[in-house]
This record gives structure tokens, sequence and C-alpha cells, in this order.
């Protein structure tokens, strides 16, 4: 475990030494408040309701997270660094733990810096601040989920694009796909389709209601491509 | 040799997709596990997704099975699909707060006919739901419905649409079946009042839900308010006749409720807003005794306390923000009582204001009251709460009415003139008779006398509930429909003087108008502008900052090892 934390500090600060987190973050802010107020008409509607706020959230984190995700690990192979990591006295599970919470903090450092707008919305109108931790509660997890993805894809690929563009299409499939086809599908199927939906259960969260079951769901997400993450990379030994 | 690690390869790759496999299938089931426990948190301000203590304590209360029936077909559109989850999360906390009193059943009336012609019967109807199957948009039957049972007796509610106000149909629901009749809210009809149809025909079918409706035709003072109602509500009264006042009074002091919503003027729908016809309710000065006067004149405010209202003028349709349409903000209405806590904004079209002439309850509706609250010698024994008031800038429109809405392309004077009015008022305590002291007003056109003869006339009532609102156009069907927390209030009103307390804190749940108070477009523009270039330009700055500090202190390490080198 105290290796996580090393691991963690060492990708973490990388982010901010460099221009990346700065574009990312600068431009994540613009697109989301640009598509707030010029394609939703949030002004026009004038109420103190933050849905479609944390909807375009969501849908700007289906292809902000892979861009973060993509270099994870196929940056490692394609530099040539990763038999480099697996050398250091790091099990496996640790470098991915590492990887995965600095990307992590990085994304809520993001999504934090929206704060800003609910905080607006409080001073002229009157917002039900339990949607709001929600919505924030959710797109963290939905973020992570994502992130868990992303994280996995880049660890199957040497090239950052294809990583990228394989992420991406997961993630369309897996949260705008399946509420697309639940649409078209047979009445028994639907349910399932509603549940597996990584969106759906965004949506309950940001309803300001904390379900068990819509955390068990993302826990299971994250650990569950976290735990292929983790052996993809145990796999390069012994391919 | 290749063929030993082409073998070893495979087992591995078989091992590994196994233990994937097995990780899956152990998620799968705590996801299973999870889906059955009843765990979660409301963080909503209302506790919008929890069921309310008022539920809590009539399910504690049962002392018999009720059992909820939720009658919906298994094929349903695909976009319903979560409402099932969300009808269930509810019935679950409902099995348990009743500690096993409340039995859920789920049926698909389709699988058998009988069943089928059994609920149409008890009120659940067939509904038609668009499916698209096979590519193709398909029209089928189905149902939505929920039935409550309880020893012989049923309650329907018809169609589930969403959770929204679920709590409020079931418990309501569960109250009515438990009392033995359904309780009855009459509706004074007849030569001086309007009838349950044309613009209030919503309003009856929204309380019909509830409560058993029943038109109230006095006869000219013939006949009198049926014992059996509860609550009376007199909608747009006219020249309302001595002995009909008396009728009503005379049910007030046995204990009945009543709800007035008095108008100061009528439209003529052949003329419009042309000329508008002031009325005379006839009851003035009896509210006024009973401690409420309707002004004969109409409120406007100026925004953002008012709404918009879409005029024609010629083939031009346009919508302006219209004065005479006062909008009242939660701020605005009464935080201490159950009808208008919960609410977020109320509009009340062509409003009369109300002097209020008895003392002033605390908790009304805050803000500068132009009529001095005073003790009145009249109604010692009655508190008021204003319910709704108008903004501190409202003025009043008195003689001649002048409806013609404000030019659209004129900026409207803002004044700071003006006055906080009181829109609508509710009065509780023991009431002294309007007739009191008075002799018994004869039956018009009884000339024999033996109509009415031998009536004991009450002059106090015991503890009961009046509401005076300035205009009845609020709950015209079109009105409910264009603003949903009118609808709310309405109900709020009827439910509190009929039912108690106990359902208002379900209902109001579902009010949601959180207006942004943004007025001007300058307001909107900076706050716009803000929101999208504030925070990222901090960020995009601190990051040069950041980056050049850092470039710099690597240049200048660089510069002093190359110097050292060099010594």
């Amino acid at each position: 475990m105290e290796t996580v934390i090393p691991i963690f500090k060492k990708e973490f600060r990388s982010y901010f030494t460099s221009p990346i987190a700065y574009i990312f973050i600068t431009v994540f802010l613009v697109i989301l408040h640009g598509l707030l107020f010029w394609a939703t008409g949030f002004l026009v509607i004038a109420q103190a309701d933050l849905r479609d706020f944390f909807g375009l959230i969501s849908i700007m984190l289906i292809f902000f997270v892979p861009a973060i995700s993509m270099r994870l690990w196929a940056e490692e192979m394609k530099v040539g660094t990763m038999e480099l990591l697996m050398t250091f006295p790091v099990r496996d599970w640790e470098a991915v733990a590492g990887k995965f919470l600095a990307a992590l903090a990085m994304i809520a450092v993001t999504i934090l810096l929206t704060l800003p707008f609910p905080i607006s919305v409080a001073l002229v109108g009157k917002p039900d601040a339990g949607p709001i931790v929600g919505g924030y509660l959710g797109a963290l997890l939905l973020g992570a989920a994502y992130l868990a993805i992303g994280s996995w894809t880049s660890s199957t690929t040497s090239n950052q694009i294809v990583s990228f563009i394989i992420s991406l299409l997961i993630l369309l499939v897996g949260s705008l796909g399946l509420d697309w086809v639940r649409q078209f599908s047979p009445s028994q199927l639907a349910p399932w389709l509603a549940y597996l939906s990584l969106r759906t259960h965004f949506d309950n969260i940001t309803r300001g209601v904390i379900d068990i079951r819509d955390i068990v769901y993302y826990l299971s997400i994250i650990g569950f491509f976290l735990y292929l993450n983790v052996r993809s990379v145990e796999s390069r030994k012994w391919r | 040799m290749e063929n030993k690690k082409n073998r070893r390869g495979v087992a591995t790759g078989i091992y590994s997709a196994t233990i994937v496999l097995l990780v899956a299938l152990v998620l799968a089931a705590g996801n299973m596990v999870a889906s059955r426990i009843l765990g979660r948190i409301d963080l909503t301000r209302d506790q919008e997704f929890t069921i309310s203590k008022a539920t809590r304590e009539i399910l504690r209360g049962l002392d018999d099975v009720v059992t909820i029936r939720v009658c919906f077909s298994k094929k349903l559109p695909p976009n319903l699909a979560m409402l099932r989850r969300s009808i269930d999360d509810v019935l679950r906390a409902y099995q348990a707060y009743s500690r096993g009193k409340v039995r859920v059943e789920y049926i698909d009336p389709a699988d058998s006919p009988e069943e089928e012609q059994n609920l149409r019967y008890l009120g659940i109807p067939q509904v038609q739901l668009n499916v698209v199957e096979k590519d193709q948009l398909q029209v089928i039957n189905g149902y939505m419905g929920i039935l409550i049972k309880y020893a012989d007796r049923h309650q329907a509610i018809p169609i589930v649409q969403d959770v929204y106000t679920l709590e409020y149909d079931l418990t309501a629901g569960i109250l009515q079946i438990l009392s033995q009749e359904k309780r009855i809210v009459g509706f004074l009809s007849g030569t001086n009042a309007p009838e349950l149809t044309r613009e209030f025909e919503s309003l009856g079918q929204i309380l019909s839900k509830s409560y058993q409706i029943r038109p109230v035709d006095l006869q000219q003072g013939r006949t009198g308010v049926p014992p059996e109602i509860k609550t009376l509500v007199v909608a747009r009264p006219q020249s309302i006749p001595e002995r009909i006042q008396w009728q009503i009074d005379q049910f007030l002091m046995k204990g009945g409720r009543v709800l007035f919503m008095v108008d100061a003027m009528r439209l003529d729908e052949q003329i419009g807003l042309q000329s508008p016809i002031p009325v005379l309710s006839g009851i003035e000065e009896m509210l006024a005794h009973y401690g409420v006067r309707p002004q004969r004149a109409l409120v406007q405010d100026r925004a953002p306390f008012i709404e918009n209202a879409g005029f024609a003028q010629g083939f031009v349709r346009y919508s302006v923000a219209y004065p005479l349409w006062p909008k009242i903000p939660h701020k605005n209405m009464s935080q201490g009582s159950p009808i208008t806590s919960r609410l977020e904004a109320v509009v009340l079209p062509w409003t009369a204001p109300l002097d209020l002439l008895v003392q002033e309850d605390a908790g009304g509706a805050s803000g500068k009251d132009t009529t001095a609250a005073i003790g009145s010698s009249r109604q010692p024994n009655v508190r008021a709460t204003v319910l709704a008031r108008s903004s501190p800038h409202a003025t009043l429109q008195k003689g001649r009415f002048d409806l013609t809405p404000p030019n659209p392309f004129q900026q409207l004077r803002q004044t700071d003139e003006g006055q906080s009015y009181p829109l609508a008022v509710a009065l509780v305590g023991r009431f002294q008779s309007y007739f009191a002291g008075k002799p018994v007003p004869a039956v018009p056109g009884d000339t024999t006398g033996v109509v009415g003869s031998g009536e004991i006339a009450l002059t106090e009532s015991p503890e009961t509930q009046v509401i005076v609102i300035g205009n009845s156009t609020f709950a015209y069907s079109n009105f409910l429909a264009m603003f949903p927390g009118n609808e709310e209030f309405t109900l709020n009103a009827i439910d509190w003087m009929t039912l108690g307390d106990r359902l208002i804190a379900i209902r109001s749940r579902g009010a949601s108008d959180r207006p942004l108070g943004l007025a001007s477009g300058g307001g909107k523009a900076v706050f716009k502008y803000l929101n999208t270039f504030g925070m990222a330009l901090l960020v995009a700055i601190f990051g040069v900052i950041r980056l050049s500090t850092r470039r710099r202190s690597r240049q200048r390490i660089a510069t002093q090892a190359a110097a050292s080198e060099g010594k």
C-alpha cells in the first residue's frame, strides 16, 4: 500500500507540471458552460434547476475521460518505461491503483472547479442543495467508472489514439447507446438494459437520492475494470 | 518445446478467463443482493423521495391488512421501465413502515380476462400505449393502475404516470378507504353561482380524486347546506341574496368550512378584455364581518412579481409581462401555513386586494401590511393568516377597470411606489354569526311563511376555518393547467379544511418552480459570461504563471549547474 501513494503523487504532479491539466480544465469549463447557456437555454428556462448542468457533465466526461486515461498505460508501453516500472518492487495492483487514483483526482479537480456555477445559481435563485450534492457525487462515481474502463483499454494497447477510440466507443455504447437501444428493445429486456446503462444510475443519484444499488453498481464497474486492468498489466510479463 | 509453450499459454488463458468470469459473477451477485436492500439517503430539501412522517403514522396505525395491487402490464414502453422501479421503491417503504399490514401484489391484468373485466369495473381502465416493436410503432393496450383494497372496500388510482404524486395518491386512498364515508365537498351552484363545468371542470375533476363533489343549490334559501358536507366552495358569487347568505352563515356556525373565491369583475366572453363587468358578490359585508373585506379593485404588480400573458392583436400574437397577473413567489406566501409553506409560486390573475379586519397570526406572509392588523370586536376569537400577498410595489386599479395589456415594445414603468396587499387569507377560530341579533331573512317568494319556520339561528361557531381569495380565475381550468402551483394551492386549501394537516405535507412535494432572480438582460449577460469564462480564465492564468515559474527555476538550476561545472 505504501507504494500506491508515491505513484499517485508522481502521476498527479505530472499532470500539473505540463500544460495538459490546465488546457484540459479550461477547455472543459468553457465547453460545459457554453453548451449550457447556448444549447440548453438555461437562462431562457430561468429555473434554479441543475439537472441539465449535470446531464452535460455526464456527456462531456464520455469524451474527456478517455483523453485522460489513454496515456495511463499506453504511453508507458510506447516509451518503453513499462518494463522499467515492472522491475520496481511494486505490485501490479499498486501500480494500477496509484495511476487510477491520480487520474481520478485530476477528474475530481476538474469537476470541483465547476462549483462556482451552482454557487452563482444559489446567489440568484433557490436551488435544492440535495440534487447538487448528489450531482457531484454522481459525476465523481461516473467519472471513476469511465476512468476504470479507460484505464483498462489503455493497458491493452501501446497506441494512445487506439486506446482513446476504444474507450470512447465503449463509453458511448455503455451510456448513450444502451439508453437509445432501450427505446426499441423488447419490454422484458428494457429493465436489464436500464440497469446496465452507466447513465441511468447517474440520473438516479442526481435526483438527490443516494441509493445503495447505484453505489454498488458503480463500485462493481470500477472494481471489475480495475481487476481487468491488473490482469492485463500482469499478462505483459508472460507475453 | 514450442508446443509445450503454446499449451501453457492456452491453459493460462483459460485460467484467466475463468477467473475474470468468476469475478464478474460475484459482482453481479453483489448487485442482485443490493437490489433487494432498501438502503437510501434522500438529500432533497423536501425529502421528495422519502415517505413522509404523515404516511408513516397512518401506516403504523393500520389495524388490519391493506392490499395494494399493482396492475401493470408486463409489456410496457421501455421508457416506463424505470417507473416500475420507482413505484416498487415507494411500495417497499410502505410495506416496511406498516410492519406487514400493507401487502403488495403485482399482477398483469392481461393474464386473465376475468381480472381485466373486474378491474375495469373497479375503476382501472385500459390505456393505449405506443411501443416500438420490430421497427414499427405499435399501439398496444395496457394497464398502469393501482388498486387499494381493505376489507370489502376498494380505492383505485386509475393511471400512475410518475411517482411525484404517488405517495399522496396512495395515502389519500388508504385514508379514504379506512374512513367509512367519502368526505364530501360542496360547490355552491345554482342561479347566483357557477356550475362545476366549463371554467371549473378541471377543478371538479381534480377534487373528485379525493372527495365526493356535490353541487349545492340552495334554491334561493329554501334548502340548507346538507349536513354531510364538510367544506363548501363559494366560487365567483354574484348578488347572493340575503337568505342564501344566511344559509352559508349557518353552515359556518355549525362548524362547516368555507372557501370563498370572490371576484371584483367578470369578463364577457364576447367582448373579452375590452369591457370588464364589475361584480358585486353580495357577501362583502358578511366577509367583512368574518374578518376580511375584498375591495372593489384590481391589484397590479411589477416585474418580477407578475406573470407573462399571451395576447392577439390582429394576426399578431405576442406575450408580455402582464401587471394584472400577479405572481406570488414563495417568500410572499405564508411560511407557517401548511397550505403555502412549500409552494414555490402561485399566479392570481385579476385579483382583488383584501382588507384584513382581524388580528393577524404570527407566521403569515412576510412584508409590509397595508391594513394594520386590528383586533376586531366583532370576531374576538378569530385569527387571520395572510396566505399570499403582493409585492410591496403593487398599485390598485379602481373605478373603471382597464385590462388592456401594456405595449410589448415599451418598457414598463417601474416605480418603487405602491404597497403590499393581502390576496388570500385564512381565518381560524370561533366565528360570531353575521346574523346574530338580526331577524332570520325570509325566503323570497314564500308568502306562506312555512319555509324556514321553526329555524333556530346559531350565533357562534365551534373552532372552524374560512379562506378568502380575491378572485376565482386562478382556479379556472386553463390557469390550473398553466400554473401547477395554482393546482397545488387549491388542493392544499381544500385538504387543509377537509382532511386536516395530514395530507398536505405529502401534497406539496411536487411543486418545483424555482425561478432565477435575473430579470434584466444585463444581469443575464454578466451571469452567462462570468460563468463561462471566469473560472476557465483563472485556471489558464494560474497555469501560465505556474509553468513559467517552473521553467525559470529550471533554467536557473541549469545555469547554476553549468556555472559550477565551469568552475
